[in-house]
């Protein structure tokens, strides 16, 4: 009996020991870990959309320029990032949307960076994915998001979408090359393409009312 | 004798117990051996009689897969020579160094996994991937478990699944389409690939987009594909010589080519859209090789009747289900280096299963 | 009072030999992976880079060294009925400890090291040390032997790191060895089973090296 009173004791002791000296460390390291983890987001927005920032800066710094030069909005199903440049113009220079889907082997997120026209891209990263590496892992290269700069989320005919075509068939504005070898991540991608084409025309269809 | 014969006499003293070059003792009685093939003779009983000896064996097995090296050397040009004298060159290099070492005679069981790792790899492989390769595959598939008759792993496959896992887009581009009999073109790129030699995607990979090759092509080995795995025919000619000659286990290949051709009807009728026509299936791709040259190493299969057959089905049943339910097109190379995994609990379970029923009896 | 004045006692007498043998012990002879292959997670998850491998080092023997000092200083009072609660405890208040800490001030680097900081916690690594070893013996000598066997497991890491960047990226702690129009990416380094080849043959070469070991007396 008495040996229970004495283990219940120290266990009780040891806990809060061991809580107080946790939840010490944690409330000095938590907003250095929020702030960190909110610039690490605003980055890939800030880089997508084209602001001008230095790659080094620190997480405060980053939170600072997202704040003064981006508005966001949610319109219905989905959420914008625009860039409105401090001081400059009260015109957007560019719109973010964030992109999401299943890839191959995971999740896939991104940020798909577009101009003021909400048709013509000008920006594409994805931050987030688990494709084969050296296949479909190359969706995070330069040279595979370089080549989507410039092209428009619509077809001839207006129709909302995007197509990945196989090397060496003939490319339009509205299409790129695939990878190769990794035809099922370059489907999945554009899947998630088209689905963003389809809310951003809904949002155009919006914008277009409204003016 | 003759003058080569003298020669080497002279120079056994160097090389015997107490000689200055007794460290190079491998290479000379690999010397030795390769001119004149010393049988150990028993001196005093029990005599027993081996009716074939393991290099006897080796030779059967270079032999049957000659048709297929001239196919390769047909449909893809003299560089296919060239991947066979790397191939040879880099793993011979492991294998003398390794002899050296353990102070043990060079292994003939090197003479077909250097003759058969060209043929498993894409014409337009890199020759340095070729060595590295097969360095590794000599390395790690075999001496680490103490050289030849000990491997888990059949070394050719180790080799090449390094290459695939290692440099996967270099080997997704070495796809050629043979150039039967353009040989002055291939002749001239060398060590190259020709500069307007198609690269071309494989049947099954084509078969995975949707069009499928002439069965005619796929069984005369005109298409794109391993350089040795292409030719069908070349394929069967060197099985049939294998099975009469008793060399491959008959059970292994007639397990795996069933269970593949049973479970692909099966599963072509259920899921149309995925899994190919099974005549297609058996005569794409790497199978009918792999099953007839590789699963059949006697090192790295199960000793026993009834487990050849349950290793050859699941070797046909990992092949069939890796090309039409996973990422990759060709599956028949991990197919058997599973099957290899399981070759020594097959094993165990069949001899388990004898003793029980003997025990039984008695 | 007594009972800290007896423990530093027996410290101080033992320092010279003991001392070294528990040191050779970590590092070499009963090097926590390449002997005993225990916490080989982590060394499978975290060394495709050098840096990463480096940092997930000195998290371990930070962790390792402060655990075991600190149960070397409970042993006594803790009822050995819970003894194993309370040696997990004690791992993770250090090991979350530094994952916050790391989360602050080192964010990139926390975030290639995934949850492997948190899941030291989890390491066989430290449980042993604590349960095998800090729980006999003194403190300061305990604290040895964490910092040992946290050592002995930095090393190979440092090592398999070093030669999976090198072979896998060309490169090392970033910079580029080879240039990459010579060198060619191997993914298979690149990605865990790089790791099991090369402790593989790490454990081989060190076998091989050392003379061979006494048969154990059952």
């Amino acid at each position: 009996m008495r040996s229970d009173v004495r283990t219940l004791f120290f266990a009780a002791a040891f806990g809060t020991t061991c809580a107080l000296v946790l939840t010490a460390v944690s409330r000095l390291a938590a907003p250095y870990r929020s702030a960190n983890e909110k610039a690490e987001e605003m980055r890939n927005y800030l880089s997508a959309l084209g602001v001008p920032f230095d790659e080094k800066a620190s997480a405060k710094a980053l939170i600072e320029i997202f704040d003064r030069n981006v508005v966001v909005q949610t319109n219905g199903r989905l959420r914008i990032y625009a860039f409105v440049p401090a001081g400059v113009s009260q015109e957007a220079m560019a719109f973010a949307v964030p992109l999401a889907g299943m890839g191959l082997w995971g999740p896939i997120k991104g940020v798909l960076a577009l101009e003021p026209d909400l048709r013509t891209i000008r920006g594409l990263r994805f931050y987030q994915q688990e494709e084969t590496p050296g296949l479909g892992g190359e969706i995070g290269a330069e040279w595979f998001v370089r080549q989507f700069k410039g092209k428009k989320l619509v077809s001839f005919t207006g129709e909302p979408g995007f197509r990945l075509v196989k090397k060496g068939m003939p490319l339009d504005e509205n299409s790129v090359d695939a990878i190769t070898g990794a035809t099922m991540t370059s489907e999945r991608v554009q899947t998630i393409l088209r689905d963003v084409a389809a809310k951003v025309a809904e949002e155009r269809g919006r914008h277009d009312r409204n003016e | 004798m003759n003058p080569i014969g003298n020669l080497l006499k002279r120079f056994k003293p160097l090389f015997d117990q107490g000689g200055g070059l007794r460290p190079l003792w491998p290479i000379f009685q690999a010397a030795d051996n390769f001119f004149f093939s010393h049988v150990e003779e028993a001196e005093h009983a029990p005599f027993g009689r081996d009716p074939i000896d393991i290099k006897r064996y080796m030779s059967l097995v270079i032999v049957a897969l000659l048709p297929s090296f001239l196919a390769a050397l047909y449909f893809f040009g003299p560089r296919v020579l060239l991947m066979l004298a790397v191939s040879y060159a880099a793993g011979g290099l492991v294998e003398v160094l390794f002899a050296l070492v353990r102070k043990e005679e060079i292994n003939e069981g090197f003479l077909i996994t250097g003759f058969i790792f060209p043929l498993i790899l894409p014409p337009g492989i890199p020759l340095w991937m070729v060595a590295v390769g097969v360095v590794f595959g000599v390395l790690v598939g075999k001496e680490v478990f103490g050289g030849t008759g000990r491997n888990l792993f059949n070394p050719a496959l180790v080799g090449r699944c390094f290459l695939l896992l290692g440099y996967p887009a270099a080997l997704s581009k070495s796809w050629v389409v043979p150039q039967s009999g353009d040989w002055l073109l291939w002749w001239r790129a060398l060590p190259d690939v020709p500069a307007d030699a198609v690269t071309g995607a494989t049947p099954l990979m084509l078969a995975k987009q949707g069009t499928h090759t002439p069965l005619w092509d796929l069984f005369i080995g005109h298409t794109a594909g391993c350089i040795g795995e292409t030719s069908i025919l070349m394929t069967l000619i060197g099985a049939l010589f294998l099975i009469t000659m008793r060399v491959a286990s008959l059970r292994t290949i007639l397990g795996s080519v069933l269970s593949f051709l049973l479970l692909g009807t099966i599963l072509h009728w259920i899921a149309p859209t995925r899994v190919n026509p099974p005549s297609f299936n058996l005569l794409s791709g790497g199978f009918l090789f792999g099953a007839v040259f590789m699963a059949t190493d006697p090192v790295t299969g199960p000793v026993t009747g009834a487990a050849r057959w349950f290793y050859g089905v699941i070797i046909g049943g990992a092949t069939l289900l890796i090309r039409s339910f996973s990422g990759y097109v060709e599956g028949v190379m991990f197919a058997i280096l599973l099957g290899n995994i399981c070759a020594p609990l097959l094993d165990e379970i069949v001899i388990r299963i004898h003793v029980r029923r003997y025990a039984r009896e008695i | 009072m007594t009972a800290t004045n007896r423990v530093s006692v027996t410290c101080v007498g033992c320092a010279g030999s003991k001392c070294r043998e528990t040191i050779r012990a970590g590092v070499h002879t009963n090097n926590p992976i390449l002997v005993q292959v225990i916490g080989i997670c982590s060394a499978l998850a975290v060394t495709s880079k050098l840096e990463t491998a480096l940092v997930m080092g000195i998290a371990l023997i930070l962790t390792a060294t402060l655990s075991c000092f600190f149960m070397s200083l409970i042993r006594n009072i803790t009822p050995p009925r819970i003894r194993m609660i309370v040696e997990i405890a004690l791992i993770s208040v250090f090991v979350i400890c530094f994952d916050q800490i790391l989360k602050a001030v080192y964010w990139d680097m926390s975030k290639q090291l995934g949850p492997y900081v948190g899941l030291i916690i989890t390491n066989c690594i430290l449980m042993g040390r604590l349960e095998g070893f800090a729980l006999q013996n003194p403190p300061l000598l305990s604290l040895v032997d964490g910092f040992a066997n946290g050592l002995g497991y930095a090393l190979v890491l440092a090592i398999v790191g070093c030669v999976r960047e090198l072979v896998g990226s060309g490169s090392l702690l970033g910079f580029a060895i080879l240039p990459e129009s010579v060198y060619q990416t191997n993914l298979l380094f690149v990605l865990a089973p790089g790791a099991f080849f090369t402790m593989g043959l790490l454990i081989w070469i060190v076998n091989a090296a050392s003379p061979p070991k006494p048969e154990k007396k059952p």
